[in-house]
């Protein structure tokens, strides 16, 4: 045959190709066209407020005018279980942690191979838990103490109450955010202060709820903030919240379903907090306004995130965020600076936790709600008023000290509570757009295995990124 | 059988096959055959990315479907060879 008739044969037969041409063309074409489609899917489903709200709590929550009031830190869980059990819950937690370790056991139901086992994981948490204890540990009964003082620490005299003149509000807000990350945060929001999430008082004595420190939290004509006897005085200018969001390591969280692995992401994130909020209030102090770093105290933080537009509320009492979901810690500071406030966000929880109860379920205490929302808390420490699911804060943290250590459980089953892979971004657009699909998202989840408890030993195996949190998510 | 040994002479083959395959398929099997693809690389991604979450039986049960339809197109893409030379 010659090379003309070969040549003409080829012509004819265009589909003819090798299966290993076409195996390595397929791959190729098939990466490319997957990583060019993956980023558009992610922006088209990711939780992009699906409706617009408008600002302002009462827009966002359902309340009982006369009845939503200030709360009082003396209700909080840790300070009303320390009363029932006549001393600061944290020393029984912490008695049992150690009679535990004794045992071979990081948590009530979680053995480990050895004392020496047992050992480690404990210093995993006391490591973790060091800068949260040294600078005001949790915040509650710490407010304008230490390094969460209201007034500058290291800021150049010059700089302390003197703002430039004409200051834009839109330009404050991006570079204020800008820090807030630079500074750690994972998210942030800003937020209109409501007043009503502004504590009314405070206590000083950590975990007493009837000790006799306690103090007015006021708001005064004043131009900074200060603190006598028996107030704390916050400006009236104090107008805004900058909130952030800092990630626990999800991986820890679902090591339990109480466990010191657990306490060790969550106190790595109050130390976390510990930064951000500190830095960014002397930031902020030193571009001349007032700033009242927070951590816990000072006001509730969920209703602040919420407002800020950085989640809503889940059946779990707990803020659900779109990047992670419940498995995060929210660290705030007020400040007069003039900023920008966000919007809240819907995408879809009040909907899908209605349905889901995946939660309550599992909450070995017993302490989450399959009731519809309600306006009445089932104990003083939550806060009436608000139409919403209450948590029973007196039996969840018994089970944190019959456990001697952290529960997190309703954290770490959350459907929300999911990697960074692109897959969930697109469960997530699902649970959004089309809520009447959300009754099968929660045995698929189960289906799945996600969220099932997992082994202390991952621990020592997973990858590790810096401060245990997911990469893949900082974008 | 055409030999080509670079990509761009594989790329232009296999364009002109799926060219003349689109031309002469009926369009909803060619539809069938991209949202297939699609989703076979879909599972097969969820297999791999659940592997990296630390998600075993997620991996396992993404990795079966990504085989189901891996045998699917296999299948179908052997059947219509054999069909054509027995109508001959």
């Amino acid at each position: 045959m010659s090379e003309k008739e070969k040549s003409e044969i080829q012509k004819e037969k265009p589909k003819a190709v090798s299966r290993r041409n076409f195996l390595k063309v397929a791959g190729v074409s098939a990466a490319v066209g997957i990583a060019a489609a993956v980023p558009g899917a992610k922006n088209a489903l990711s939780a992009t407020p699906a409706k617009k709200l408008k600002m302002g709590a009462e827009e966002i929550y359902k309340s009982k005018k006369g009845v939503l009031k200030r709360f009082s830190e003396k209700n909080m869980a840790f300070k009303r279980v320390s009363e029932e059990y006549g001393k600061p819950w944290f020393k029984l937690w912490f008695k049992n942690m150690l009679g535990l370790v004794k045992k071979s056991k990081i948590g009530e139901s979680v053995p480990v191979k050895s004392v020496k086992e047992a050992r480690a994981h404990v210093a995993l948490w006391v490591g973790a838990s060091t800068w949260n204890k040294l600078s005001q540990p949790y915040g509650e009964g710490h407010e304008n103490k230490g390094f969460l003082s209201w007034n500058p620490i290291n800021v150049p005299p010059m700089f302390r109450g003197n703002p430039e003149p004409n200051p834009d509000p839109a330009d404050l807000t991006k570079k204020v955010k800008q820090m807030a990350r630079f500074f750690g945060a994972n998210r942030v929001g800003i937020a209109k202060i409501n007043r009503n999430w502004v504590y009314n008082e405070i206590c000083r004595n950590e975990y007493f709820a009837d000790a006799p420190i306690t103090k007015k939290m006021v708001f005064r004509d004043v131009k900074t903030p200060n603190e006598t006897e028996t107030e704390l005085i916050i400006p009236d200018t104090v107008k805004y919240a900058i909130v952030m969001i800092l990630d626990l390591n999800r991986l820890a969280t679902q090591i339990g379903p109480a466990s010191v692995d657990t306490s060790a992401a969550t106190n790595l994130a109050y130390s976390r907090m510990g930064i951000t909020d500190i830095a960014l209030s002397e930031a902020i102090r030193s571009m001349g306004y007032n700033a009242l770093p927070g951590k816990n105290g000072l006001a509730m933080s969920i209703p602040l995130a919420i407002d800020a537009g950085l989640g809503q509320l889940g059946r779990n009492g707990l803020l659900i965020t779109p990047d992670y979901g419940p498995a995060m810690r929210i660290g705030k500071v007020l400040t007069d600076m003039p900023l920008i406030p966000d919007k809240p966000i819907d995408f879809g929880v009040t909907e899908f936790c209605d349905k889901c109860k995946k939660c309550a379920e599992k909450c070995p205490a017993k302490a989450i709600s399959f009731a519809e929302r309600s306006y009445e808390p089932p104990v003083e420490t939550g806060n009436p008023g608000s139409l919403k699911w209450y948590v029973n804060g007196k039996k969840c943290l018994r089970y944190w000290v019959q456990s001697g250590a952290s529960c997190a459980s309703c954290q770490a089953v959350c459907p929300y509570t999911k990697g960074s892979f692109w897959g969930h971004d697109v469960m997530r657009g699902l649970i959004k757009n089309v809520p009447a699909l959300n009754p099968i998202w929660k045995p698929m989840d189960d289906m799945f295995g996600y969220g099932e408890i997992r082994s202390p030993e991952l621990v020592w195996n997973m990858k590790m990124s810096p401060f245990g949190i997911d990469v893949d998510k900082e974008i | 059988m055409t030999e080509t040994n670079t990509v761009a002479g594989a790329t232009k083959d296999l364009l002109k096959a799926i060219g003349y395959r689109i031309k002469n398929a009926k369009w909803w099997k060619t539809v069938l055959w991209v949202v297939g693809f699609v989703l076979a690389i879909g599972f097969l991604w969820s297999s791999v990315a659940s592997i990296g979450e630390y998600e075993p039986r997620a991996a396992v049960i993404y990795g079966v479907i990504f085989l189901i339809l891996l045998m699917l197109g296999i299948v179908a893409a052997f059947q219509k060879p054999h069909s054509a030379r027995a109508k001959k």
